[in-house]
């Protein structure tokens, strides 16, 4: 059995932790890291099924990273996770032509704290399935 | 990957892209597929930000579009803030209900917090 493959980048160690338990009780593989810098260095070296971001953390924030992930030749899914609605506000040129051209392909979604776990593993089952699949 | 799973997983992009058309602000629904019927649930509304408000006859519109592109599949639509009138059959903007409370992020948060003495913001 191939287990699905989960990046989560968050700068908050216990987020970090609760998404490692609620996921890793589901059978996912997920993999965590605090900055940016860690995920763009472990995305050139390894592929995941998805992708999920915080919106703000320092150094880059996850529509940075969300950018560079959408450069990739292979489309991956991305889950924002976020605490702050407002970051998303159809406002802002630059979070526009985001919407219009990212997320329009339909393998983006938003997850907002707080949630419940059976909404995380609602939003992560809808963008890619459950945990496992047959070779 | 499975191909029904494939399926699925395509006709929830589907769902999503006629979302994102309209401005739906996609942290507040989610689109669950199992074989032959769509789940949406949550509050449908658009993004903070959008210029015009949602409207009947938009929600109409939308869940149309999303009935085109997911084929013969029953579509289950179960929203807080907007109810359909069996009398009239058209949708209404609806009183919100209580959200479910079990299971909660910031419950498991406090768990965590407890063991390891780290605070979180929400």
């Amino acid at each position: 059995m191939l287990m699905k493959k989960i990046l989560s980048v968050d700068d908050e160690e216990a987020v970090l932790r609760c998404f490692e338990r609620a996921l890793k009780a589901k059978k996912y593989d997920i993999k965590t890291c605090s900055d940016s810098e860690q995920a763009l260095a472990i995305l050139e070296k390894e592929d995941f099924d998805l992708i999920m971001l915080d919106v703000k953390m320092p150094k880059a924030n996850g529509f940075e990273i969300y950018e560079q992930i959408k450069k990739k030749k292979t489309p991956v899914a991305v889950l924002f996770v976020t605490a702050y609605p407002a970051s998303f506000a159809a406002k802002s040129e630059p979070m526009v032509h985001m919407w219009r051209e990212e997320f329009s392909d339909g393998n983006t979604d938003i997850l907002y704290k707080p949630f419940d776990i059976d909404t995380l593993v609602e939003k992560v089952e809808g963008l890619i399935g459950p945990a496992q699949e047959d070779e | 990957m499975k191909h029904g799973e494939q399926n699925n997983l395509e006709v929830n992009r589907s769902a999503r892209r006629v979302l994102v058309t309209y401005w739906i602000d996609l942290g507040r629904v989610s689109i669950h597929t199992l074989k032959d019927s769509v789940h949406i649930r949550g509050s449908l509304m658009k993004l903070p930000g959008a210029d015009s408000p949602l409207s009947p006859s938009s929600v109409e519109i939308i869940f149309r579009k999303i009935r085109n592109e997911i084929g013969g599949r029953r579509l289950q639509i179960d929203f807080d803030n907007w109810v359909l009138n069996s009398a009239t059959g058209s949708w209404e903007p609806g009183v919100a209900r209580e959200r479910r409370n079990a299971n909660r992020f910031s419950d498991i948060q406090e768990r965590i917090i407890q063991s390891t003495s780290i605070r979180i913001d929400e």
